[in-house]
């Protein structure tokens, strides 16, 4: 029987990344089908409004990936160590950069682009509840990690 | 900082090596070495226990103090 070396946790947010990164693929090419936008090219998907739309999703499930490792090294017991330090820093990151991509970029890009990058007024930004309670979660997370690796570097000071 | 180890002078009674004495309390012979020249932040109360057995003595012995004024004024990091 196959034995794979990694938690429960760690297992299932690995197998929801999969299955939700498909789910992002179906859902976008099902939407250019259902909405006729793809003309000769619908099969390659390769409008840029495409891509930058995934540009958030892409950093959140950067950040669960992240996450996924972070439970595994809990259940291997590292107690604050280097690697835990690094997943909770790419998790944080993660979710900031997505949820700033989301707020920021990718209103502004997908005007401009859908506009041929003719001179628009205005800022498009999306400040929803969601994308800036991810970003300060995402940020919390960038400084607890800090914070836990100072306490831990003090700790090791002490013989 | 005006705690000083003495550690060095209780070794130096017992006439034992520093190296033994790590091995004894399971430390490694560097952590020791940091202790011994003053250059740790603090030592654990378990790591003081283990030290007072090997070496029959109390805290004091491996422990000093200078006193300082200032040091009511030294913030905590």
């Amino acid at each position: 029987m196959l034995k794979l070396n990694m938690p429960t946790t760690a297992l299932v947010t690995r197998t929801a990344i999969v299955l939700l990164g498909l789910a992002l693929f179906f859902e976008q090419a099902g939407a250019r089908q259902l909405l006729h936008l793809g003309g000769v090219n619908s099969g390659m998907m390769l409008t840029p409004t495409h891509w930058i739309s995934l540009v958030a999703p892409a950093f959140y499930l950067w950040a669960m990936w992240a996450a996924s490792s972070v439970f595994t090294r809990l259940d291997q017991g590292d107690a604050f160590g280097p690697a835990l330090v690094k997943g909770l820093r790419a998790m944080g990151g993660g979710l900031m950069l997505g949820a700033w991509a989301a707020i920021i970029f990718q209103p502004i890009m997908i005007h401009l682009i859908t506009n041929n990058f003719r001179a628009v007024q205005g800022v498009r930004l999306n400040f929803t509840i969601e994308n800036l309670t991810l970003a300060l979660v995402g940020l919390a997370l960038v400084l607890l990690a800090r914070h836990g690796q100072k306490l831990k570097s003090k700790l090791e000071s002490f013989v | 900082m005006p705690v000083r180890v003495t550690l060095d002078v209780m070794l130096a009674r017992r006439k034992m090596r520093a190296r033994d004495v790590a091995e004894k309390i399971g430390l490694s012979e560097t952590q020791l070495s940091l202790l011994r020249t003053g250059k740790v932040r603090g030592v654990r109360f378990d790591t003081m226990s283990k030290l007072c057995l090997v070496l029959d003595c109390a805290p004091g012995d491996i422990l000093d103090y200078d006193r300082d004024e200032l040091d009511l004024k030294v913030k905590d990091d």
